[in-house]
């Protein structure tokens, strides 16, 4: 069996897929089970490409097309491949989903839905695989036009059409500067496929230039801080299995092209460009979680930690390109290593998250957690998926969070070593706590989603009436749930594999170094001799020790229980006395004033007798710093040029005809020099 | 050949008097669809000849892949304009906007204003182009201000007065290549025959010809569009009846540049300085420039396309100015893809003016909500027109961009992405309301008309194909045409 079978077969499927969908218009559950079983079918065909990979080695093949520069070259090496995998992964588990999600979308545009979200997943696998610049920046729009339709999917809403609206032209913006730094990159190399960049030189002015654009290009695909003001806009508008596929994966498409862009094409380069993109990571990964906590809306708030989260990701990035300018390639390897992880971990819980938040959407026809409450009981199995997600991104140990972020805290342990002066182990140690931070705003941020939207009694009456989601929603959110806890406990081998794929990238032998040291001791004994603990033995006290405890709970616990209705002084407990969303996050919101601003609305009503109480409208609403003192100016600033340069075309025909006589005689002057 | 030429020259003209005559709007119609198909057919077969056996040369006639490659515009837009025409005048006469003799006279004009088009196309004498390119302006004032109210004729007579400067400069600028050709051949030569004036092209006298390239810029830049003389395009592209402003912005701008083109060839030649360079480029890059202030704030949806037509012939003219064979590929290219997007845009639009009543973009809402296929089709056709992959005019932008930084320019290259950029902001914000939200309680869905949707799909069709798929025979006239656009030596 040939690498290109299996790769064409895959892209085969989707194009059945692609065109065979419409043929079932009239029949819409046909359509549906079709459209995302063809998904299901192609994802799992990813993955198997990925394994693929894994086993034979890296494989490349290049189809000619019959256009001036494209070519249809496909390069899957063990890097692409990992993408691929968590492509393939997150993409099943979202069309799984989907088959009972979909059915929500009858009648409203579903055939378009089906039909785009085949697009869209077919792109992405089609972007990590890709190794010619020209088809790279197709389909790279092509996924971006197709996420863009699907966020307008419910386009009744003006908030989704101006959602849609700046989400098209940030990520246009950003293809232009990938563009740029593409063509950077043909120019001094004259080749346009990957294979020939590898390894590239260029002068210092162009190099700069090229990690500059792509930067900016691929950390605005990526919702980096200060560009990332349409993710939180954007991902809550798409339906849910979109929404868990552009944060959890598409995201990750960006990370792919900087791994390419910083790994491969430009190389080690100097210290200052690993020392920004730590700065731009530090501050997403802040004000990422700071906006999460202060978030009602719950994608919003799971878009906002996935902001955090890419800040995490690339601290990891970050580091590693500092230590590969220090020529330290064994801490190269943990810290790339670490982000590599963080990437997988991150699809998988923020996949599973948006598909609870979808879950409870669908119950509750509200995205508002202050009108959620008491959901446990309707949706237990939801509740403990979402728990899980929860724990995960909160990187509790034993589930797959910890473990990058573990890592990523080891890389940054070591980075007073390749920061030079005090000013340089200053920001490292900050750059530490501040990460310290953020994992402990996380964790409050997610026990407050889960506390505010599954515990306690139900807030309003949609609420009450929720109902358990679907089955193969609850399926798709299992597999994950399980994901989670299978990949904190494969960790150190999952490591291993991490780290090879570094190989053709940083040296073998940095990677052989890092290959023998413990996962959870690297920091403090790269290199020597690790000690004696182990997972699998870690794993057995875990057990032994939870045995122990149920059995002295049964032994020595107590035997009587009594239930009832929890004491209140005499009145009867109601939702109304709950702790909210805005009051859970009222102490972060001022120990942080100074960055989220935060603006109190008090309306009193006194129309009513003040003897049978007030009504009371209590309203908090934050700055966002960049929207408010960058994105809105520049907004306006841009108007007003306009309305400018507007006033030079009033109708006059007069006027028009002396702009031709100037212009004529600007240009005979300017001949005159030549 | 020949016959061919002089068939397809003449049957527009017979059709169009014919048009005059008939006293019935079906048959009027019947007559004009298949008078046009015929012409196109016409069309095809030079086109294919000049494929199978290359340059067809006689004593006044002259197609060459280049003019070939125009006739192919104009041949699919005219029979696309007479096919659109047919449903939207029904729906302007249902409406009582347009009488049956208007009728008459807007069919009559219309073959008249193909006919003007073939002809800059198919001759040789860059003399009888100026006279060429006179009377399309002049066919098309008059459609232009067909519906004959205040706009249209206030839009007409703007149109009429800034191009006829325009082209009494371009008139200067030709009787200058004359004066340098009697200079060098004497007067014995036939005057500012095209083949003849390259032939010598290298001996012309540099200075004179420097004087006439700035002339023949301008004039022929006034009437393409080229900023800052595009100050009558707007007005005439958004007064003109849907069709028409299909055919100016899609075909009449094309044959335009078309004679820019030919002209500077010869110029090129004679110039040993990269002033022409210079100048084309920063004309190119001021013109798209220019369309940005303009698209970004717009109440107009035809003049919001008029503007984007300026950042095209922006487009194009930095292409001819980076002058390397690659950048005359996607100048050619870029030329015939944005005849056929921006005609199907100012189709739709007309369509979605006919059903909304209005061409104000704040009146045009919910289109995905209220004309499903319609608004599929519009929302691709501006993606298209920005430039988005894997529609047709993405490829010839970006093969031009990849010029730039081919030649040594990737600052100018960058910058031009960039405006790009700031274009498609503004032209989706625009679609983005039109398409989504929804669509105003009045609204009243009416019929569109078979022939419309025909016309529409066609060219969505052809979009869709082309950016994925250029057929042999295409390829080899695009190369052949940029052989003869690029700058030698």
């Amino acid at each position: 069996m040939q690498f290109v079978n299996i790769y064409l077969s895959m892209i085969l499927l989707f194009a059945v897929g692609l065109s065979a969908t419409p043929l079932l218009r009239h029949n819409l559950k046909l359509a549906n089970i079709f459209a995302h079983g063809i998904a299901t079918l192609g994802s799992l065909a990813a993955v198997l490409c990925a394994s693929f990979i894994f086993v034979e080695g890296p494989q490349a093949f290049s189809i000619p097309v019959s256009l001036p520069f494209l070519e249809f070259s496909v390069r899957v090496d063990y890097l692409a491949a990992y993408f691929l995998a968590i492509i393939g992964i997150a993409g099943a588990a979202a069309s799984i989903y989907a088959f009972d999600y979909g059915r929500e979308y009858f009648g409203r545009r579903f055939m378009v839905m089906a039909e785009l979200y085949l697009t869209f997943l077919l792109a992405m696998i089609l972007v990590v695989t890709i190794s010619h610049i020209f088809a790279f920046i197709v389909v790279w729009e092509v996924m971006s036009v197709a996420s863009f339709l699907l966020v307008g999917q419910e386009y009744s809403r003006p908030a989704n059409t101006k959602a849609a609206y700046l989400y098209l032209v940030m990520t246009h913006v950003g293809t232009a500067f990938i563009t740029i730094a593409f063509l950077l990159l043909w120019k001094t190399s004259g080749s346009m496929d990957f294979a020939a960049l590898t390894g590239w030189r260029g002068d210092e002015w162009t190099r700069n230039a090229i990690f500059i654009c792509s930067l900016i290009g691929f950390g605005t695909k990526a919702g980096v801080i200060p560009v990332h003001i349409w993710l939180p806009k954007a991902h809550p508008a798409a339906p849910t299995h979109v929404s868990a596929l552009m944060s959890g994966v598409m995201l990750k498409t960006a990370i792919y092209g900087m791994c390419r862009f910083y790994l491969e094409f430009l190389g080690t380069g100097p210290v200052w460009w690993g020392e920004l993109i730590l700065l731009l990571a530090i501050v997403s990964a802040v004000l990422g979680v700071l906006y999460a906590m202060m978030e009602h809306d719950i994608k919003s708030l799971l878009a906002y930690s996935s902001v955090e989260n890419i800040g995490i990701i690339l601290l990891g990035i970050g580091a590693g390109m500092v230590f590969m300018s220090r020529g330290l390639s064994s801490f190269a390897v943990l810290a790339w290593s670490a982000a590599l992880f963080h990437v997988l971990n991150h699809a998988i819980f923020k996949s599973l998250l948006f598909f609870g938040a979808g879950a409870v959407v669908n119950a509750t026809h509200t995205r508002d957690i202050e009108h959620h409450g008491g959901l446990i009981k309707a949706m237990p199995y939801t509740a403990i998926f979402f728990l899980a997600g929860a724990a995960a991104i909160s990187a509790l140990p034993p589930l797959n969070g910890f473990v990058s972020e573990w890592l990523i805290f080891q890389s940054l342990l070591i980075l007073p070593e390749a920061l030079s002066g005090v000013a340089g182990k200053l920001s490292a140690a900050l750059l530490i706590s501040l990460l310290g931070l953020t994992s402990a705003l996380a964790a409050a941020c997610f026990v407050k989603a889960f506390g505010v939207v599954f515990l306690a009694k139900p807030r309003s009456v949609s609420a009450a009436e929720a109902h358990e989601a679907p089955c193969l929603m609850l399926g798709s959110m299992g597999f994950l749930a399980i994901m989670c806890l299978g990949i904190g406990f494969i960790a150190p081998w999952l490591r291993v594999m991490l780290q090879s794929i570094l190989i053709p990238f940083l040296s073998a032998e940095a990677v052989d170094n890092m290959v023998g040291a413990k996962w959870y001791l690297l920091g403090a004994q790269s290199g020597s001799a690790a000690g004696g603990l182990s997972l699998p033995l870690l794993g057995a006290v875990f057990v032994v020790g939870l045995v122990f405890a149920m059995a002295l709970y049964r032994v020595c616990g107590c035997k009587n229980r009594l239930s009832g209705e929890t004491w209140t002084c005499g009145i009867v407990p109601a939702a109304r006395m709950e702790y909210t969303a805005t009051g859970f996050s009222g102490p972060i919101r001022r120990a942080f004033g100074k960055i989220l601003r935060p603006r109190t609305e008090t309306v009193i009503n006194r129309n009513i007798s003040p003897y049978s109480g007030r009504r009371v409208i209590f309203e908090v609403h934050i700055t966002h710093v960049f929207d408010e003192l960058v994105y809105q100016p520049l907004n306006r600033y841009i108007v007003k040029l306009s309305r400018f340069m507007k006033e030079i075309q009033t109708g006059s025909v007069q006027l028009y005809v002396g702009y031709i006589m100037v212009v004529t005689i600007a240009v005979l002057i300017w001949s005159t020099r030549w | 050949m020949e016959e061919l030429i002089y068939a397809a020259l003449a049957l527009p003209l017979l059709v169009g008097a014919l048009s005059m005559i008939i006293a019935e709007n079906s048959a009027i119609k019947v007559l004009n669809i298949s008078g046009s198909l015929l012409t196109g057919g016409i069309l095809l077969c030079i086109t294919g000849k000049v494929v199978v056996s290359g340059v067809f040369a006689s004593s006044f006639m002259y197609v060459d892949a280049l003019s070939a490659l125009l006739l192919l515009v104009v041949a699919f837009l005219s029979i696309t304009a007479t096919l659109f025409s047919a449903s939207y005048m029904d729906n302007e006469l249902a409406r009582g906007r347009v009488k049956l003799s208007a009728l008459k006279r807007y069919y009559a004009l219309l073959q008249l204003f193909i006919f003007t088009m073939i002809g800059v196309l198919v001759v040789e004498n860059l003399g009888l182009m100026w006279v060429g390119v006179e009377t399309t302006t002049l066919a098309s004032t008059l459609l232009v201000a067909f519906y004959f109210n205040r706009s249209a004729l206030e839009a007409a007579w703007k149109y009429v007065m800034v191009c006829n400067v325009g082209i009494l400069f371009a008139l200067l600028g030709t009787i200058m290549l004359y004066y340098t050709q009697v200079g060098v051949a004497g007067t014995e030569t036939a005057a500012l025959s095209w083949t003849a004036l390259r032939a010598i092209s290298t001996q012309l006298d540099p200075m004179l010809v420097k004087l006439a390239f700035v002339f023949i810029l301008i004039g022929y830049g006034t009437k393409a569009g080229i900023a800052p003389m595009h100050t009558w395009l707007p007005d005439a592209y958004s007064q003109a009846p849907a069709p028409v402003s299909g055919l100016l912005s899609g075909a009449l701008l094309s044959c335009v540049l078309y004679v820019l083109i030919r002209n500077l060839v010869i110029i090129q030649a004679a110039l040993t300085t990269s002033f022409v360079n210079y100048a084309l480029l920063a004309f190119g890059i001021f013109s798209v420039a220019i369309a940005i202030p303009f698209i970004l704030i717009q109440h107009d949806i035809k003049r919001l396309l008029a503007y984007s037509s300026v950042e095209h012939v922006g487009i194009v003219t930095f292409g001819l100015g980076i002058g390397t064979h690659l950048a005359a590929y996607g100048v050619v290219l870029h030329i015939l893809n944005h005849a056929v997007v921006k005609s199907v845009l100012f189709y739709l639009v007309g369509i979605i003016g006919q059903q909304y009543g209005s061409k104000q973009l704040s009146r045009i809402r919910g289109m995905f909500a209220v004309l499903p296929g319609i608004g599929a089709m519009f929302i691709l056709a501006m993606l298209a027109i920005v430039g988005t992959p894997p529609l047709s005019i993405f490829m010839s932008k970006f093969t031009i961009v990849l010029a730039a930084f081919e030649a040594g320019w990737p600052v100018l290259g960058s910058l031009l992405l960039l405006l790009l950029a700031g274009v498609f902001a503004g032209m989706m914000f625009y679609s983005t309301r039109m398409v989504f939200g929804t669509a105003p309680r009045r609204f009243v869905r009416t019929s569109i008309g078979k022939s419309a949707i025909m016309a529409v799909s066609c060219s969505m069709l052809w979009i869709i194909i082309t950016g994925v798929y250029l057929p042999p025979w295409l390829q080899q006239l695009l190369e052949q045409a940029a052989l003869l656009v690029a700058r030698r030596g």
